[in-house]
């Protein structure tokens, strides 16, 4: 997966922010000991057991690599687009010439940060990096600002993820501000979106939102003090009146306000206007504060566009130049299952990894972008995809069945463990039940996607996670390895 | 023919892809080519208990329940009144809950319940999270999926919709799942649960069909995906 990301560029020298414990060099050797040992014995234990090591060692050896980054923390949480947004806030850093610590993807609860980080450090000077950027689960957060001090906090956007293991949105919100709070963060909030923008408005501030769209978003209307037609349920944090919307880009995504009182989506002093979103890359003008650069994302969709802007607002707040910003969005290589581009026996393949209702509708409405798509999509429910898949029934794939049912020969590949209940869903959305191809099992379904795919057609592969990670290796045997293979 | 929907408070009950069985509904009607009519039914609208077939209530979060508890109350009669004229219900998780006569929460006043089904649920300690397949007494089986805390106990003038062979159920203890009272039904099964268990759909719609239009044979629908899917259901970990 991800490789861990320590940047030491030697000709830029760092000063060391402070010695370490003798104790937490203990904990980092250790760790990186039994990491080694792990990898020789070929083990595979994952990334959090060199994690959880040091913190037997040493409790405080996060905190304490942490408060070592000359910088400072940045954090980035929130249902969807965390990977993609520290992603893209780490190439902006990179171009800006930073240094910067960053946890592997997917190890974003405590552990799996600690593991990351002992496993960069050196056992004598610890961290040298500029900065530390994690990527921070939402339940996570709140436990890593207890033990190191945050600077700045990105949230990207809350939706309904794996109820199974949150319960309720409300909780979720709480746990986020809760870690913004510990420290009195600096917090980056996506204007646009109500549950984010009303989270705390008692600490530092700084918005990033989209003003206008011209082209790309499907589900894009203008309507006039409508209520959101979505599954996500937004209340105004004076009155609790639920919110209604001059326009929504997607979901509860949209310029909000409240129909009982003044209150209101605060102005975003980092801004995307002149939106076109297309299906695998995108164009928009942004705003940082009076400076106006012309991007282009290498990455397609609205949802892209956010997490652009989220990195882009992080950097913007920690004095990164806007010729930085903008160059860092466009040297953005894609990371592991998102909106991955390759190569398979020739044939170009994306790889979108999909995991919630709003996710996923915004995936598909990439697919759907696209002219002629072949589709292969693999539902399992292991824990890491969350047990429940009722959400199937929540995301919008009527848009595809529409799409695929206007074309005589194109057909949907389902597999995984629950490969049937997308082939029933696909069915209830308006797909005839022969253009279902059913394979349960991925490398068939894989070379039955790829073999049925027409000359110059691109494979949209949406994967939940566990789906995604055997499809890496997958990929492997088949000579096309995935990012951070 | 036509088969009218009311979906109660779609706008506030609609986790658990509750979306799922009103599509399941309206789509093997309409490939009977029985027309179908759906309307969301809110906070403070009026309903015409003679006019619609189906009900159907969701599950929501714990917030929205209050809210839609006091609004059922304001509801309670018509409904009462649909319930006697033999029209369906089918409610989930919540929505079940709240069919009943009250649910007890850990603190605070009870919420009243309207009484369509003979039940009380009170709020348990555990969540019961999990795959569920419930056996009928016709042999038959449902599956499905539950998350929920509440324990729902059944009293005499109902019975379950079958017992629990995989999953908690009702309550975690009788190995009871659901409630069906008449043409009222109740259950946490969600998944969703109508489009996997097709048969128990056609039966609802039927029963609904029946109360405008006497006895309906609905035709015989191609179900191999739909059965792959329950078949696959049946043998999937709790
Ligand atoms: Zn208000």
């Amino acid at each position: 997966m991800g490789d861990t990301n320590t940047t030491n560029d030697t000709s830029n020298p760092i000063i060391n922010q402070g010695k370490l414990s003798l104790r937490d060099r203990s904990a980092v050797f250790a760790a990186q000991a039994a990491s080694t040992l792990i990898k020789k014995m070929g083990l595979g234990l994952g990334s959090n057991l060199p994690g959880r090591i040091a913190r037997k060692v040493s409790p405080g050896v996060l905190g304490a690599l942490a408060a070592q980054s000359e910088k400072g923390v940045l954090a980035v949480t929130g249902t969807n687009g965390k990977s993609t947004t520290s992603g893209i806030l780490s190439s902006i850093l990179r171009t800006a010439g930073f240094t910067f610590a960053h946890n592997k993807q997917g190890a974003n609860l405590v552990t799996g940060i600690t593991a990351s980080l002992v496993q960069t450090a050196s056992i004598i000077d610890g961290i040298k990096a500029d900065y530390c950027l994690f990527e921070i689960d939402e339940a996570a957060l709140p436990l890593v600002a207890r033990e190191a001090h945050i600077k700045c906090v990105v949230v990207t956007n809350l939706f309904r993820d794996q109820l199974d293991r949150f319960g309720e949105l409300d909780t979720t919100s709480k746990l986020i501000a809760k870690g913004i709070m510990q420290d009195k963060s600096h917090a980056v909030l996506n204007a646009d979106d109500p549950n984010v923008a009303q989270m705390v408005p008692d600490v530092e501030r700084l918005f990033y939102g989209i003003e206008q769209v011209e082209s790309g978003a499907a589900s894009v209307c203008q309507v006039k003090g409508e209520k959101a037609d979505s599954t996500e349920l937004a209340y105004c944090r004076n009155c609790q009146t639920e919110v209604v919307y001059d326009r929504i880009f997607y979901g509860q995504i949209g310029h909000w306000r409240c129909p009982a009182c003044d209150h209101h989506r605060p102005t975003p002093q980092v801004r995307a206007f002149e939106v076109a979103a297309g299906p695998l890359s995108s164009r928009f003008k942004l705003a940082l504060g009076d400076r106006v650069e012309d991007c282009y994302l290498p990455l397609p969709g609205l949802f892209n566009v956010y997490n652009a802007l989220a990195a882009a607002a992080c950097a913007y707040s920690q004095g990164v130049s806007p010729e930085a910003i903008r160059s860092g969005i466009k040297e953005y290589t894609t990371l592991f299952g998102r909106s991955e581009k390759m190569t398979v026996e020739g044939k170009p393949v994306v790889v979108q990894l999909i995991k919630n209702p709003a996710g996923a509708t915004q995936a598909v409405a990439s697919c759907v972008a696209d002219s002629n798509p072949g589709i292969l999509i693999a539902i399992n429910d292991n824990l890491a995809d969350g047990r429940d898949v009722s959400w199937l029934w929540d995301a919008d794939f009527e848009q595809l069945a529409t799409k695929l049912s206007l074309d005589a020969d194109a057909k949907v590949t389902v597999s995984g463990q629950r490969a049937e209940d997308m082939a029933i869903r696909m069915k209830y959305a308006g797909l005839a039940a022969d253009r279902i191809i059913v394979q349960p099992r991925l490398p068939q379904a894989l070379r039955s996607a790829l073999d049925n795919l027409a000359p110059g057609q691109t494979l949209w592969i949406l994967p939940t996670y566990t789906n995604l990670l055997d499809l890496q290796k997958i990929m492997k045997t088949m000579g096309a390895p995935m990012s951070g293979t | 023919m036509e088969l009218r929907i009311a979906h109660l408070y779609a706008h506030f009950l609609n986790i658990y892809g509750d979306r799922g069985n009103i599509v399941a509904l309206s789509k093997r009607a309409m490939w009977r080519d029985i027309d179908v009519e759906i309307k969301a039914i809110d906070l403070k609208d009026e309903i015409d208990p003679d006019y619609w077939d189906l009900y159907f209530i969701g599950g929501g979060q714990d917030k929205q329940q209050i809210v839609i508890a006091e609004d059922l109350l304001a509801k309670a009669e018509r409904l009462r009144d649909a319930a006697n004229q033999k029209a369906v219900f089918l409610t989930v998780c919540g929505g079940y809950q709240l069919l009943g006569h009250y649910y007890r929460p850990h603190q605070g006043p009870e919420l009243r319940g309207i009484s369509l089904i003979d039940a009380y649920t009170v709020a348990g300690n555990r969540r019961m999270i999990g795959n569920v397949v419930v056996k009928r007494n016709d042999g038959s089986t449902l599956v499905g999926f539950e998350n929920h805390s509440g324990k729902t106990f059944l009293g005499k003038d109902v019975q379950s919709l079958g017992k629990v062979v995989v999953g908690n159920g009702n309550n975690g203890e009788d190995k009871q799942e659901g409630a069906q009272a008449g043409t009222v039904y109740g259950t946490y099964l969600h998944g969703s649960l109508l489009p996997k268990n097709p048969a128990f759909t056609d039966n609802l719609i039927q029963q609904a069909l029946a109360r405008r239009y006497g006895d309906v044979k609905l035709r015989q629908l191609n179900d191999t995906l739909e059965e792959q899917a329950h078949k696959r259901a049946l043998v999937l970990p709790a």
